[in-house]
This record gives structure tokens, C-alpha cells and sequence, in this order.
């Protein structure tokens, strides 16, 4: 009987090992070699990194949305727009279609952890999408198909006005809740999510190009309040006419590389023989275990994984627009996706953190309840071995000991391998967006992107001969993911 | 605890399991939608209902007692202002169609395919004889302009989606610069996404 259940135990581990580490923990090895691709502007070498690592199964049914994204960006800035489109248009329809949520999944996940659902992108990242696809028609000068992406990126911010807006009213109630000494409540981070000042500042310039002066007036009204008046004289700036004889070519460099979610574990056990527990923090750089007194009945073994979210370093600290080797000044931050993916991290939080505490309880649950039956047995072979001479009954208990120990390994192994936080997110879009506007008669030029650390020293450089048109929008783009 | 590995393993298998796909030949009029998107279906009976209505109006009689003979007229653009990305030209064919098929109008090139003929004719100067070479200059000029938009309105709230699209097609007497006729369609589409599925 203790053989089939160590067996039971040992074949549950056996499949969660076969359903594969991508259905419980969030692959990221892969990214190693493809973000080094994008910081050194290698970005074809980065699409066929990607490709195969979709081939090697790195990126799993349920990360489809992940991997048409890397893509998509990825040939955006080889400069390979028409294919960038293609996988871009994937991941939304992709996105759109994960509102509908797998009723097993979500059961799964409260079994093994949120990596098993399928990632259906942050609404930051959905913008984004419209955004590089909007700069991808303009650069195939299909200026009606980059006003569609344009009208897209509205479309989704009223969404989102709905949607923050609805949560807003929710924080209200809960705050009144509060004051009349509620218990317990959950609520969102109060949020400027339903901005998207890169979208709205493309946008703005979208419709400029048109004439459209009313919609101008509209996107310059939105950019001033998401900057909280930050880009009111820079906005003021880049709507100004051009210079006689010149025309008006619009900057725009990427720089740096968005924020990622990194796990916190917590590791809980408990061994009442010792009438010790104990608590681990590892993944922290200075591991701690925590040991305490602590009287209970039962042994226990809980783990509590949930994500956090990191900001990754940039060397980039300004940006310099030189043509034909003459400084024409620094570009302007327009907006700083860490600053988004907080926020947007921090309203699902409560959520996220809950989900967690509920899982870890189940699993508790499970892992205390497997103990017990296997203490149970365990004494169940004692009460057998009263009827048996001494040294076959030491014997016996001692293989016995060594089974059940073996078998609450294995199910404190299960927990472990099961408890993964979901670390899924938009790894190779970029950190930060700036800006700027110059005037030049219409001609070849080269132009250079300097791209400056806190000291003023060149991080990175990139130099482009543009052909400067009239009739143009004229937007020149530049990235560094250093 | 046998019953619960059962149960995860069921799940397991459950989430795993997805149907193969299947091919079935249908008739190229069936209506299909699919994602709620723009389709070939819009397209088609916005351009049959927009051009019926079109020739029923009394500019064509007006014309026609005039001159003695069928109006000419061209398919210009049709700004695509929606939030999708719209074949326009699969809606252009579509109206150019149904114009020609009415018989009571006339219908010239558009404008590329214009400038190709008008290279063929050049060529055949150069190359044919001179009993099959075509004249120059005997292009039949266009008495109307037709233009038009494609524009759309979404409404959007947990999963149901309204989306309205409003196509306008105008006639303009390219002597006269008078608009002849202004057309409008309307399509109303609700499109609902379960929040679950098994």
C-alpha cells in the first residue's frame, strides 16, 4: 500500500516533469542570447533566435501572444515592417481572443500556478503593439493604414477609460466601506493607465499630418494632462509650423529596456518533532532561514511564490539628434513604460497576490492531509510489527521511517515544483520614448543618434541617411537597448 | 488522493485536447462572419444595395435625356476611416461591378490601370502595324466621379462589442463640380465573447 502511494506521488512528479517546466515555471534562459541581439542592433539575428526558440519549444501554445510580440518587434527594428505587421496583427487578435478564459486552466492554475493560463498580454503592451504597427505603415508610407493603428490606439485608451474608470468607482465605494470599518477589502491602485502618451503624441502628429486640426487640439489637450503639463511646451514645440522652405522631421528614439517580473518565495515548513519551524526566503541575495518555536499537530510545508516588478538598468540618460555631424540638441522623454508597468502591476497586485494565498492554502491542504495519511500508514505497519520479535520489528520500522520520509520528500517536491510565480511579460519591448522636431530642407542628410550615459559619455551611436520629403511625415526612428 | 491525481489529470487532458481542423468548399455568396470584422460579405451587399440605389435616382434620367446616351463614370477613391484594416479595393471591384453589370452606365478605367493602357497604346505606336495599332487620344472622358469612406464607430464593454460602420459613396459631375447623388449605408454589428470557455 505505501509502495503505491510512493509510486502515486512519484508518478504525479514524473508527469509535472513531462507536461514540462514551461507549464509551471516561466521560461526566460531563452532571452539571454536574444536580448544580447538587441542591445548590440543585431535585430534579424534576434527574429531567427526567437523563431527557434519556438521551434525548441520555448515558447508553448500559451505564450503565443509573447512570442508574436518578440517577433514583431524584433523585425520592426530590422526594418522588416510588412513581416513586423503580420505578427503584430497576430498578437492582437491573439490578445482579444484570451478575454475568453479556460474554465480547466483557471482550475489548473489553482493546482500548479498561473503560468498554465494563457497570457493574454497588459493592456500597456496591447497599446504598444498599435504603436509600432502605426510606425510601421509610416515607414511603408501607407499613411491611411498607419491612421487605422492610430484610431486603433484611441479606441483602446477609451477602453481603457472604461475600464479604470469602473475600478475607480469601485475604489470609491470601497473606500466609503472602509471608513464604515470593513474587515477586509481589495482594492485597485488609483491609476493614469488609461493614458498612453506615446500613442497619443503619434496620434496628435498623425492627424497633423492630415490637417485634422480639431483631433491635433484633442491629442495635445490629452498629452498635456497624462504628463501632468510636462509636454505642454514640448507638445506646443513640435506643432509648429516649419521654418520657409523646410520641412518639419520628427525624431523619435526608443532607449533602454522595459521592466521585468522577478519571483519572491517564501518557504514555510514545519516538523512537530522538533516543535521547530521555519522560514526561507530564497531568491533574496542574502538567502535567510528563519527558525522559531512553534507547537502544532501536523507537519506542514507551504510555498508562497508571487512576482514582483523590476526596473532594469539603462546606461542611457539623454539623447543627441546630430545631421550631418551638426548638434541640433537633445531629444525629449516623452514617456517611460517602467512607470506603467508598475502601475499596471500594482492594480492587478491584490489579485495576483490572492490568487497565491488561495493556491499555497490548497496546496497546504493537500501536502498536510498526504502527511497524515503517510504518518497514519506508517503507524498502521507499527501496530503489525507488535506481533513480531523485536529486531524484525526495528528492522521493519526503520525501512518503514525511511519510506515515509521518502514519500513526504516527494510531496513537499510537488509543492515545490508546482509553485512558480507567473513571470510573463513583454521582455524585448523598450524601456523609454523620446522625442523631437527639427526643420530641414527637403534633401539626403545623415543623421546621427547619440545616445549619452549620466556623464555625457556615448553609450551607443546610430547613423541613418534619410531622404527628407515635403510631402513626407518625415519620422525618423532610432533605438538602443543598452 | 488517488481522486484528486485523477482529477489533475483529467484537467491536464482536457486543457491539452483541441479539435483538427477541417476544409469545406462554400458557395463564395454565403454569409460568413467570423470575427465580426469588415468581410467579403459587407463589402458585396454594400455594394449592391449602395449601387441599386444609385441608378434608381433621378440624375441618371436627367443625364440621359440630355445627352442621348449613358453617362461615363469612374470609381475614384474610397478613404478607408475606420478602426480596421479594410481591402478597399476589394470594395472598388465590387462597386465597379455591379456599375457595369447594370448596363446603364458607362465605365472607364481607373486610374492605374489607365496609365497601363495608355503605356499599351504607346507601345503599340512603336510595335503594332498600323491597321491594329489604336488612336491616341480617343479615351472616353468620365462625366461622374464617384468617392467615398469607409468610417466605423465601436462601442465596447466586457466582451460584448458594437460595431457600427457607416459607408458613404458620393457622385460628383466632374464638368460641374455639383455632387449628383450622395449614397449612405449603414451596418450594425454585435459581436459577443464568452468571458469563459470550457
Amino acid at each position: 500500500m505505501l509502495l503505491k502511494r510512493f509510486l502515486t506521488v512519484f508518478l504525479a512528479v514524473f508527469i509535472l516533469s513531462l507536461v514540462g517546466c514551461a507549464y509551471v515555471q516561466t521560461q526566460v534562459k531563452h532571452y539571454e542570447s536574444i536580448e544580447e541581439d538587441f542591445s548590440s542592433h543585431f535585430y534579424s539575428g534576434a527574429a531567427e533566435k526567437i523563431e527557434k526558440a519556438k521551434n525548441e519549444g520555448k515558447y508553448e501554445g500559451k505564450d503565443k501572444v509573447l512570442y508574436y510580440l518578440d517577433m514583431g518587434i524584433a523585425l520592426h527594428f530590422a526594418g522588416r515592417y510588412a513581416e513586423s505587421n503580420e505578427f503584430l496583427d497576430k498578437a492582437e487578435i491573439a490578445i482579444e481572443e484570451n478575454f475568453t478564459k479556460s474554465i480547466s486552466k483557471v482550475m489548473i492554475s489553482f493546482l500548479l500556478n498561473d503560468n498554465v493560463l494563457d497570457y493574454a498580454g497588459e493592456d500597456y503592451e496591447d497599446i504598444f503593439t498599435n504603436i509600432i504597427k502605426n510606425l510601421n505603415y509610416i515607414h511603408l508610407k501607407k499613411t491611411e493604414d498607419a491612421m487605422v493603428e492610430i484610431r486603433r490606439t484611441n479606441l483602446k485608451l477609451s477602453r481603457l477609460q472604461d475600464k479604470y474608470g469602473h475600478m475607480a468607482e469601485k475604489l470609491g465605494e470601497s473606500k466609503k466601506l472602509q471608513e464604515n470599518e470593513a474587515e477586509f477589502s481589495f482594492c485597485p491602485g488609483e491609476t493614469n493607465l488609461r493614458y498612453s502618451i506615446t500613442g497619443t503624441y503619434l496620434s496628435m502628429l498623425g492627424y497633423k499630418s492630415m490637417g485634422n486640426w480639431d483631433d491635433v487640439k484633442i491629442d495635445r489637450r490629452k498629452l498635456i494632462e497624462a504628463s501632468s503639463g510636462r509636454l505642454e511646451n514640448f507638445s506646443g514645440e513640435v506643432l509648429s509650423p516649419a521654418a520657409e522652405n523646410t520641412a518639419t522631421v520628427y525624431t523619435l528614439c526608443f532607449a533602454g529596456r522595459s521592466p521585468v517580473k522577478t519571483q519572491s518565495t517564501l518557504l514555510l515548513d514545519y516538523d512537530p518533532d522538533l516543535d521547530m519551524a521555519r522560514v526561507m526566503l530564497p531568491g533574496k541575495k542574502n538567502t535567510e532561514i528563519n527558525s522559531f518555536k512553534y507547537k502544532g499537530d501536523n507537519e506542514f510545508h507551504l510555498k508562497f511564490a508571487v512576482p514582483e516588478i523590476v526596473r532594469r538598468k539603462s546606461r542611457i540618460r539623454h539623447i543627441r539628434t546630430l545631421v550631418n555631424d551638426r548638434n541640433l540638441g537633445e531629444l525629449y522623454l516623452i514617456e517611460n513604460f517602467g512607470g506603467i508597468a508598475e502601475e499596471t502591476f500594482n492594480i492587478k497586485k491584490p489579485i495576483i497576490y490572492l490568487r497565491a494565498a488561495l493556491r499555497t492554502l490548497i496546496k497546504a491542504t493537500i501536502d498536510a492531509k498526504t502527511k497524515e495519511g503517510i504518518d497514519k500508514k506508517y503507524e498502521d505497519k507499527n501496530e503489525e510489527g507488535e506481533e513480531q520479535d523485536k529486531q524484525k520489528e526495528a528492522k521493519k520500522q526503520g525501512k518503514n521511517k525511511f519510506m515515509a520520509g521518502l514519500l513526504k520528500f516527494a510531496v513537499d517536491a510537488v509543492t515545490d515544483i508546482t509553485e512558480n510565480a507567473d513571470l510573463r511579460c513583454w521582455r524585448t519591448m523598450p524601456g523609454r520614448v523620446y522625442g523631437g522636431k527639427i526643420d530641414l530642407a527637403p534633401g539626403e542628410y545623415e543623421i546621427t543618434f547619440e545616445y549619452l550615459d549620466e556623464r555625457g559619455k556615448i553609450v551607443d551611436l546610430e547613423k541613418k541617411i534619410v531622404l527628407i520629403d515635403k510631402n513626407d511625415l518625415n519620422l525618423i526612428e532610432g533605438v538602443s537597448y543598452r | 488522493m488517488r481522486k484528486l491525481f485523477l482529477l489533475i489529470f483529467c484537467l491536464l487532458l482536457i486543457s491539452g485536447c483541441g479539435g483538427g481542423r477541417t476544409v469545406k468548399r462554400i458557395a463564395p455568396d454565403e454569409v460568413t462572419d467570423l470575427s465580426g470584422r469588415w468581410n467579403d460579405t459587407d463589402s458585396r451587399l454594400v455594394a449592391e444595395s449602395m449601387i441599386f440605389d444609385m441608378l434608381s435616382r433621378p440624375w441618371l434620367i436627367d443625364f440621359e435625356q440630355e445627352k442621348f446616351e449613358k453617362p461615363v463614370v469612374i470609381v475614384g477613391t474610397v478613404r478607408n476611416e475606420s478602426t480596421e484594416h479594410i481591402n478597399v479595393g476589394v470594395f472598388i471591384k465590387d462597386i465597379e461591378r455591379e456599375l457595369i453589370n447594370s448596363g446603364k452606365v458607362q465605365f472607364v478605367a481607373s486610374k492605374g490601370e489607365r496609365e497601363e493602357i495608355r503605356e499599351e497604346r504607346m507601345d503599340q505606336q512603336m510595335y503594332a502595324s498600323i491597321e491594329t495599332a489604336k488612336k491616341l487620344a480617343q479615351e472616353a472622358g468620365a462625366d461622374y466621379f464617384l468617392i467615398g469612406s469607409v468610417a466605423s464607430v465601436e462601442d465596447w464593454f466586457e466582451g460584448k462589442k458594437a460595431v457600427f460602420y457607416t459607408i458613404n459613396l458620393e457622385l460628383i459631375d466632374v464638368e460641374k463640380n455639383t455632387k449628383a447623388w450622395i449614397g449612405n449605408k449603414k451596418i450594425k454589428k454585435l459581436i459577443e465573447q464568452s468571458g469563459y470557455k470550457w
